[in-house]
C-alpha cells in the first residue's frame, strides 16, 4: 500500500478552532454585538470551520482518486506517547475506508450546521451549542483518521464526551441532564471493554499502529493472534469479542443500547447528527477498519451477526408502538445499526459501510424532517396530535417520505440496495460451519429476522410518515393557526439529503443489473484494498459470501433477484399495511389490533422493560454499593477517622501539652535543664559509657576521654565532684578489677597526664596538627 | 601548669551558677546578668580546650560568644527599660504575654 504526505490535520483542525473560539467568545458575541449580528457571527464561524474541512476533505479525497502511485495519504503531525518500545504517532491516514466516512462526516455534519441555524436560533446558547457541534466533528474527524487505535479511542472518548454534553445541552431539565449522564456511562461501560481490547492487541502485536495489526494478521492462520492462547480461546477471539463490547456501547446494540433513545432529549439536529449519522457508526467503522482481524476470529463474527440482526428486530419491533416522533426515529436508529453490524458480522464488509452511507442520509433527513415538525408545533412531540401537517409544511413531508421511502427498501431508492445487499449476504453466507441447536445453518436464520425487522421498519416509518403528515390535524387550534412556518435554512438542507437518500443506492449498483443497466459497484471497488487482505484467508477463516452468489451469470443471479423481489415485496407489505391503518390518523383497526395483541402492545411500548430490567438489575445495586461506599468509606472512614480523628488527636493532645505552654522563662529553663539532665543520664548510665569502653586510649594503652590533650576519665576516690554526679544517677557500679586497675595506674586521676609526645598536639600519622603552626599552650 | 580539670571545674561551677540564677531569680536584671554567667563559663571552658588543644578554634568562638553576648546584652537592658517604663515591675513572672 503506496502512500504520501497530505496535511490532513487540517480536516480535523478547523472545526476544533472554530469550537474553541465560539467557547470562549460565544456568549461575550451575543451580548457586544446584539443579538442578530452576534448570531451571525457564531453560526457563520461554525459553518466555516466545517465548510472548510469538508473542502479538505474533498480534496484529499480528490487527490487519492487521482493519485496513481498511491492510494492513501498519510500526516505524521508529531510523535505523541514515546515510551520505552512503545511509540504512538499522532499520525493521520486517510485510506480508502476513512475517506468515506472523512465525506460522511464533513457532508452531513455541514448541512446539520445549516439546518441548526433556523432550529437553535432562538436559544440563548447560541455559541455553546455551536462550539460543541464543531467539536463533536473534530473528535469524530479523528477517530476515522488515525492511524493508531489508541488515537482512534481519542476520538471515540471526543465523540463520547461532546454526545453527553449535547445530550444534556439543557441541562437545567433534569431528566435530559440524566439522559446525557446515562448515555456517558453506558459508552463507558463499553470503553471498558475497547482498551482491554487494544492492551490484548498490543500484548501480541506489540503495537497499536493499524498497519502493525494488519502485518501481524497477513500471516492468517499463522498469526500469533491466532495461535496465542489465553483460557485456551485464541488471543483474536477475545480481543474481538473486547472491542466489539466497545461497539455495541458506542453504537446502542444489546446489551447497551437503552441510552440511545434517551439521547433524543437532546437537541433534534445533534440527534440527526451525533446518534443517527455519525457516532454511533463508530463501531462498524472500527470493525470495518480491523477487518482483517475479526475475519480471524469467526466465533466473534457469529456473535457480531446474531446480536446485531437481534438488535435489528427488537429495537424495529418497540418503534411500532411508540408516540414519540424522535423515539420512533432513535429505535429506527438501533435497528438500522444492527442492520450494519449483521453486516459486518456476516464479513461483508462492503454492505456495512454501505448501509452505513445510505442510512446517514435517509436517517439525517428524517431526524431534520422531525426537527422542523417539532419547531412548527411548538416543541411538541406527540404524533398523537399531529396529523396534516404536509399542508403546512410540504417541503418537510415531501423530504420525510422519499426518505421513508429510502429507509423501507422500496426501488429505487438509496435503503433498497443497501439493505437487499445486507440481507443477501445474510442469506448466502457460508455459517463457517456454526450451526444452531436444530442443526439449520445460522445464516438462515439471521436472514429470517432481517426480513422481519425489514416489515417493522416499513411500517413504523410509514406509520410515523401517515400520522405526522397525512389525515387531519388532531392538535389544537392554536399550534394549527401559529405553526412555525418553514424556512429556506432548514428545508435546504432536507431537500439535499432527500436527494442523497434518493439516488445513494447508485453507489453499489448490485451486479445482477448488470445486464440491464451496467454500473459498477463503485463502494465495492473504492473499498477493495481495506477488504483485500481479510480475503486471503483460507479455510476456516475465509469471509466473505459464497463466490457464486455475488457475480452475474453464476446460478446466484436468480437466488439474488428472488431476494430483491422479497426485499421490495417487504418494504411495500408494511407500507400498505401502515397506509391501511393510520392515513387518516389511528383507525378503529389499529385499536382493534393492538387490544387483540394487548400483550405483545404493551412489552413493545414498554421498550420490553429493558429499561426496568437494568434498574433493577445493575443500576439499584450500583446506587446501593456506591451508597455504602459513601456511608462507610467516605463519611465514616475518611471524613470520621481520617480527617476528623486526625484532628480530633492532634486537639487532644494539644489540650494536654498546652498547660506545659505558660510563658513563664524558668519554668521553661527548668524543664531544658532537666531534659539535657535526663539525656546525660541516659548516655552515662550505659554500662559501657560509664566503664568507659568505647573511649580511645592513649599511647599508653589506658582510656581517655581526649588522648591529645590528657583529659583523663576522671574516676575513683579522688575525683569528688565525678562521683558525687555519679552517685546521683549511677546504677552500674566499676567492677572489682577495674578499680584494682585504677589503683594501680598509680597517682590518683583528676590530673593531667602529660605524655611527652604531646606536647605539640600531632595526627596520628606524626604530621603536627594545624600544619605544625598550631599555638603552644 | 594548671591542669585542664581545673579550667573545667571553674567553667561548670560559673555555668551551674548562672543556670541557678536564671531558673530561681524573678528580677529580669538579675537573670540576665545569670545569662551572662552562663555565656562566660562557656567562654572559659572553650579557651580552656583552645590553648589545650594549641588551636586556636575555642578563642575565635570565644570572641564571637561576647560579640553575641554584648549585643543581646544591649538589646535585653533596652526590653528591660522598656518594660520598667510601661509597667510597674520587673518581675519575670509577669512577663507571660508572648504564651499566647
Amino acid at each position: 500500500m503506496n502512500e504520501t504526505e497530505f496535511n490532513l490535520h487540517f480536516i480535523p483542525l478547523f472545526p476544533l478552532l472554530g469550537a474553541v473560539f465560539n467557547l470562549l467568545l460565544g456568549k461575550q458575541l451575543l451580548r457586544s454585538l446584539g443579538d442578530r449580528l452576534g448570531r451571525e457571527v457564531v453560526h457563520l464561524v461554525a459553518i466555516g470551520a466545517i465548510a472548510f474541512s469538508c473542502f479538505f476533505t474533498i480534496s484529499a479525497v480528490f487527490e487519492v482518486m487521482v493519485g496513481q502511485d498511491y492510494d492513501r495519504l498519510v500526516d505524521s503531525v508529531y510523535p505523541w506517547i514515546v515510551s520505552g518500545d512503545l511509540h504512538i504517532g499522532f499520525d493521520l491516514v486517510l485510506d480508502h475506508l476513512s475517506a468515506v466516512m472523512c465525506l460522511v462526516i464533513t457532508g452531513v455534519g455541514l448541512l446539520i450546521h445549516i439546518f441548526s441555524v433556523g432550529y437553535m436560533a432562538k436559544d440563548p446558547d447560541y455559541g455553546r451549542y455551536f462550539a460543541y457541534l464543531n467539536l463533536f466533528c473534530a473528535a469524530m474527524l479523528i477517530l476515522v483518521l488515525g492511524k493508531s487505535l489508541v488515537l482512534t479511542f481519542v476520538g471515540w472518548e471526543g465523540v463520547g464526551v461532546c454526545s453527553y454534553l449535547l445530550i444534556g445541552f439543557w441541562f437545567t431539565d433534569d431528566a435530559k441532564a440524566t439522559a446525557g449522564r446515562k448515555a456517558f456511562i453506558m459508552n463507558r461501560v463499553g470503553d471498558f471493554g475497547f482498551i482491554l481490547g487494544m492492551l490484548l492487541i498490543y500484548t501480541v502485536v506489540g503495537s497499536l499502529d493499524v498497519d502493525a495489526i494488519a502485518r501481524a494478521c497477513a500471516l492468517g492462520e499463522q498469526s500469533p493472534l491466532v495461535q496465542k492462547l489465553i483460557f485456551g480461546v485464541p488471543i483474536a477471539t477475545v480481543a474481538t469479542m473486547l472491542l466489539f463490547v466497545g461497539c455495541t456501547g458506542k453504537s446502542a446494540q444489546i446489551p447497551l443500547f437503552t441510552w440511545l433513545p434517551d439521547a433524543m432529549a437532546g437537541p433534534t439536529p445533534v440527534s440527526a447528527l451525533i446518534h443517527a449519522a455519525t457516532m454511533v457508526t463508530a463501531g462498524v467503522y472500527l470493525i470495518v477498519r480491523l477487518n482483517f482481524l475479526f475475519a480471524l476470529a469467526p466465533v466473534t463474527m457469529a456473535v457480531i451477526a446474531v446480536i446485531g440482526a437481534a438488535t435489528a428486530l427488537f429495537a424495529a419491533t418497540i418503534g411500532i408502538t411508540q408516540n414519540d416522533i424522535k423515539k420512533v426515529l432513535a429505535y429506527s436508529t438501533v435497528s438500522q445499526l444492527g442492520y450494519m453490524f449483521l453486516a459486518a458480522g456476516m464479513g461483508a464488509w462492503v454492505a456495512a459501510i454501505f448501509h452505513l452511507v445510505t442510512h446517514a442520509f435517509f436517517k439525517a433527513c428524517l431526524f431534520l424532517g422531525s426537527g422542523a415538525v417539532i419547531e412548527a408545533c411548538h416543541h411538541n412531540q406527540d404524533i398523537r396530535t399531529m396529523g396534516g401537517l404536509r399542508e403546512k409544511m410540504p417541503v418537510t413531508a415531501g423530504t420525510f417520505f422519499v426518505s421513508c421511502l429510502a429507509i423501507a427498501g422500496i426501488f429505487p431508492f438509496a435503503g433498497f440496495f443497501s439493505k437487499d445487499e445486507i440481507l443477501l449476504h445474510a442469506y448466502a453466507n457460508e455459517s463457517r460451519g456454526i450451526f444452531t441447536p436444530g442443526g439449520m445453518e445460522l445464516n438462515y436464520i439471521l436472514y429470517s429476522l432481517g426480513a422481519l425487522a425489514a416489515l417493522c421498519t416499513s411500517f413504523y416509518m410509514f406509520r410515523l410518515y401517515y400520522l405526522t403528515f397525512e389525515g387531519k390535524f388532531r392538535g389544537d387550534h392554536h399550534t394549527w393557526h401559529h405553526y412555525v412556518r418553514e424556512h429556506w435554512i432548514m428545508s435546504l438542507p432536507l431537500v439535499i439529503l432527500a436527494g442523497f437518500a434518493a439516488i445513494g443506492g447508485l453507489l453499489g449498483w448490485p451486479h445482477v443489473f448488470g445486464g440491464v443497466i451496467h454500473i459498477d459497484h463503485v463502494l465495492e471497488q473504492w473499498l477493495e484494498p481495506i477488504t483485500s487482505l481479510s480475503g486471503t484467508y483460507g479455510g476456516e477463516y475465509t469471509v466473505g459470501v459464497r463466490e457464486q452468489f455475488l457475480h452475474e451469470g453464476h446460478v446466484g443471479s436468480g437466488m439474488e433477484l428472488t431476494g430483491m423481489a422479497i426485499g421490495l415485496g417487504i418494504g411495500i407489505a408494511g407500507w400498505v399495511f401502515a397506509r391501511r391503518l393510520y392515513l387518516d390518523g389511528p383507525s378503529e383497526q389499529a385499536a382493534m389490533l393492538a387490544k387483540r395483541f394487548s400483550a405483545l402492545h404493551a412489552a413493545s411500548s414498554a421498550k420490553y422493560w429493558v429499561d426496568e430490567i437494568y434498574d433493577v438489575l445493575f443500576v439499584k445495586p450500583v446506587r446501593m454499593i456506591g451508597q455504602l461506599c459513601h456511608q462507610v468509606g467516605d463519611m465514616l472512614l475518611i471524613d470520621g477517622v481520617g480527617v476528623q480523628g486526625t484532628a480530633g488527636a492532634v486537639g487532644v493532645l494539644g489540650t494536654l501539652t498546652k498547660a506545659w505552654h505558660n510563658g513563664n522563662v524558668r519554668r521553661y529553663l527548668a524543664s531544658l535543664t532537666f531534659g539535657v539532665a535526663i539525656l546525660l543520664g541516659v548516655i552515662y548510665l550505659n554500662p559501657q559509657v560509664s566503664r568507659g569502653d568505647i573511649l580511645p586510649k592513649n599511647a599508653a594503652g589506658e582510656r581517655e576521654l581526649a588522648p591529645d590533650i590528657g583529659l583523663r576519665r576522671t574516676f575513683g576516690a579522688q575525683s569528688v565532684n565525678m562521683d558525687l554526679f555519679w552517685g546521683l544517677f549511677k546504677i552500674h557500679l566499676p567492677g572489682k578489677a577495674e578499680q584494682d586497675a585504677a589503683a594501680r595506674r598509680g597517682p590518683p586521676g583528676g590530673e593531667i597526664i602529660r605524655a611527652p609526645a604531646l606536647e605539640p598536639a600531632k595526627n596520628p600519622d606524626g604530621r603536627p596538627l594545624n600544619g605544625g603552626a598550631g599555638g603552644q599552650p | 601548669m594548671v591542669p585542664i580539670t581545673h579550667f573545667l571545674y571553674l567553667a561548670s561551677t560559673l555555668f551551674v551558677i548562672g543556670l541557678l540564677g536564671v531558673m530561681l531569680r524573678r528580677n529580669v536584671l538579675i537573670v540576665l546578668m545569670s545569662v551572662e554567667l552562663m555565656l562566660n563559663g562557656a567562654n572559659i571552658a572553650l579557651v580552656a580546650f583552645s590553648r589545650f588543644h594549641g588551636n586556636l578554634d575555642g578563642q575565635v568562638l570565644a570572641m564571637f560568644t561576647i560579640a553575641v553576648a554584648a549585643a543581646e546584652a544591649a538589646v535585653g537592658l533596652a526590653i528591660v527599660v522598656s518594660i520598667f517604663r510601661s509597667r510597674t515591675g520587673s518581675d519575670i513572672d509577669d512577663l507571660s504575654l508572648l504564651r499566647d
